[in-house]
């Protein structure tokens, strides 16, 4: 029973009393246009057995970019053999920005005629899912109300941004035996020249160094080239909500999770087996992998990554599944750091991973919105000294550190890093 | 302007109009007075839809009721009131319909709901002149059967939407 037919109901109700108390008979007369529109609405519903639609929801696409407009369509049709009064309503989900076109409407469809209705919305990023079409039968009068809901299935995942990075140059301890392009320190089949060993039984005569095999007329030599590998390469993104700083419509985790999303498609991309673990409220996964299938798993992940409110166990990187990433992987964390994490990385080097931390710059993030009174920059100041000290700290276990203002182009900080770290190996 | 809403500025007029016309034809000023006041909350209801209209609708039918007993012409209080109703269903309606009636079914659906409103209005009001015109004696005992009479067909009538029409 709908608010309508509550108030008509009450009316006609209300004014049998008010007859029976006054036993005056126009006011019962009075009752008649509230009984006419009742039963003549009760006589136009329509019957609900005989009522059969079909439904349809029709996406452009069902993988997008963030910031991309997407088209929806509605597409009902009326299949009973009576005309029906319709109500469409679509629902919108919390993200979603509709940025034209209508969400609901009443129309009336007689039998085999449908109706389409259609908007455009835009999201930054996440996975959107749809799995029926709300409707409401009634009659022309609106009394009486029938809710169904009809079977219409679409999924759309937006990606976070990716800003497209230049091959980034790769050295690892270690590598996975496929081949790729960063040398591995090992002789075999690649193009630069490694070195000159004595011949084995097997090795293929093409690689004969004949000058020095004629320079020792009982010993054969080959000559080796430097094996060209694939590096295991782990992602791990910080969600939680201590790490996160939003402010207006702007959030440093979204800025995180394009890096993030940027250095998966740039790994890929130079052919590496890439990981990545999200750690926040829940934790998101997608373990190691190559090529494109690889990379939807990780955008997936990224659609779906969420700053959620902190439980007792999200609180501490310390209790991440690290062994998820194998032993010889490069480990890279985005995190703005808290205090308490110095310990997860101690544990990494303990695991023998080789680490690069970025860690977006909160405090720059902040610093335009921050009034600067003096108290206020004294304030900056003791933070931007933590933070400089807490950095540092996690320097000092040969880890290098990105500290990322995010305005800043992250490659060129990515190659110096790893640049910088190589020379110190080296 | 929308169909709906030139049926609901006349509709609104006449209601207002019969309303103060009883009032003004038993002498009583002060009820002239809120009748005008409910007619400008009437224009006011549009702002809030969800509840104002319900109060608009109780207010006329009971000034309507009072009028009556204080002595107005009872078919000018009969019509005020059954008109008020009109005008009560095309503010929902212009609510519910908002600003998405450009449609052609949308269009349709609206034309319908006038059609049907139409014969509310036209079938009870016609009844009711038809009714009062006819000058049966009937007993007030057999009146209040006839009235309870129509009350438990409205609770079966209920019963019956309920379990075959909307599958309760």
């Amino acid at each position: 029973m709908n608010n309508k037919t509550l108030v008509v109901g009450l009316i006609i109700f209300s004014l049998l009393v008010a007859t029976l108390i006054t036993r005056d008979g126009d006011i019962a007369w009075m009752m008649l246009p509230f009984l006419a529109y009742l039963g003549i609405g009760v006589l136009q519903t329509p019957l609900l057995e005989n009522l059969r639609f079909s439904a349809e929801r029709k996406l452009e696409q069902t993988r997008s970019n963030g910031g991309v407009s997407v088209n929806v369509v509605l597409a009902i049709q009326n299949q009973a053999l009576e005309t029906v009064h319709l109500f469409v309503d679509e629902t919108v989900q919390a993200e979603m920005k509709i940025t034209e076109g209508e969400l609901n409407r009443w129309v009336t469809l007689r039998s085999g005629e449908s109706t389409e209705l259609e908007y455009t919305f835009t999201a930054a990023r996440g996975e959107f899912s749809w799995e029926s079409i709300r409707t409401v039968v009634s009659d022309p009068l609106g009394l009486i109300e029938t809710e169904m809901l009809l079977p219409a299935n679409a999924a759309l995942q937006i990606r976070p941004p990716i800003k497209k990075f230049k091959a980034i140059p790769l050295r690892p301890h270690s590598t996975v035996h496929s081949p790729g392009s960063i040398p591995a320190r090992l002789g075999g089949n690649g193009t630069d020249f490694f070195g000159v060993r004595e011949y084995h039984p097997g090795d293929p005569l093409r690689s004969l160094d004949w000058r020095l095999t004629a320079r020792h007329p009982r010993q054969f030599f080959i000559k080796e080239f430097e094996q060209e590998e694939i590096a295991e390469v782990g992602l791990i993104l910080d969600a939680r909500q201590r790490t996160d700083l939003r402010i207006g419509e702007e959030s440093l985790f979204e800025r995180s999770v394009g890096a993030t999303a940027s250095l998966a498609e740039t790994f890929l991309h130079q052919g590496h087996r890439v990981s990545l673990l999200v750690f926040g409220e829940t934790i998101l996964n997608a373990f190691p992998g190559y090529g494109k299938m690889q990379l939807h798993r990780i955008m997936g992940c990224l659609s779906r990554a969420k700053v959620g409110a902190e439980g007792p166990a999200s609180t501490y990187l310390h209790f991440l599944p690290i062994r998820m990433f194998p032993s010889h992987a490069f480990i890279i964390v985005i995190s703005s750091l808290a205090a308490v994490d110095r310990p997860f990385f101690q544990r990494l080097r303990a695991h023998g991973y080789q680490v690069l931390l970025i860690s977006p710059d909160p405090i720059d993030f902040a610093y335009p919105t921050l009034s600067q009174d003096i108290t206020n920059r004294l304030a900056i100041r003791a933070t931007r000294i933590e933070r400089r000290l807490r950095l540092n700290d996690i320097a000092q276990l040969q880890i290098p550190v990105i500290d990322w203002q995010v305005d800043q182009p992250l490659f060129p900080l990515v190659r110096n890093a790893l640049t910088r770290s190589r020379g110190k190996r080296e | 302007m929308a169909l709906r809403k030139t049926f609901f500025a006349v509709c609104l007029v006449v209601s207002v109009l019969c309303l103060a016309a009883g009032y003004g034809i038993a002498g009583q000023w002060a009820g002239v007075v809120m009748v005008i006041v409910t007619g400008l909350a009437w224009l006011l209801a549009r702002k809030y839809p969800n509840w104002l209209p319900h109060i608009c609708l109780l207010a006329s039918v009971c000034m309507a009721v009072v009028g009556r007993l204080t002595g107005s012409p009872p078919l000018l209080m009969i019509c005020g009131s059954g008109i008020a109703l009109a005008v009560w269903d095309l503010l929902l309606l212009d609510a519910a319909l908002g600003r998405n009636s450009s449609g052609e079914q949308t269009r349709q659906y609206e034309n319908k709901h006038l059609q049907s409103l139409v014969l509310v209005l036209g079938s009870g009001l016609c009844a009711v002149f038809l009714g009062r015109s006819l000058t049966l004696r009937t007993p007030f005992v057999l009146l209040v059967l006839f009235v309870a009479l129509a009350v438990f067909g409205l609770d079966r009538a209920w019963g019956y939407i309920k379990k075959w029409r909307v599958g309760g």
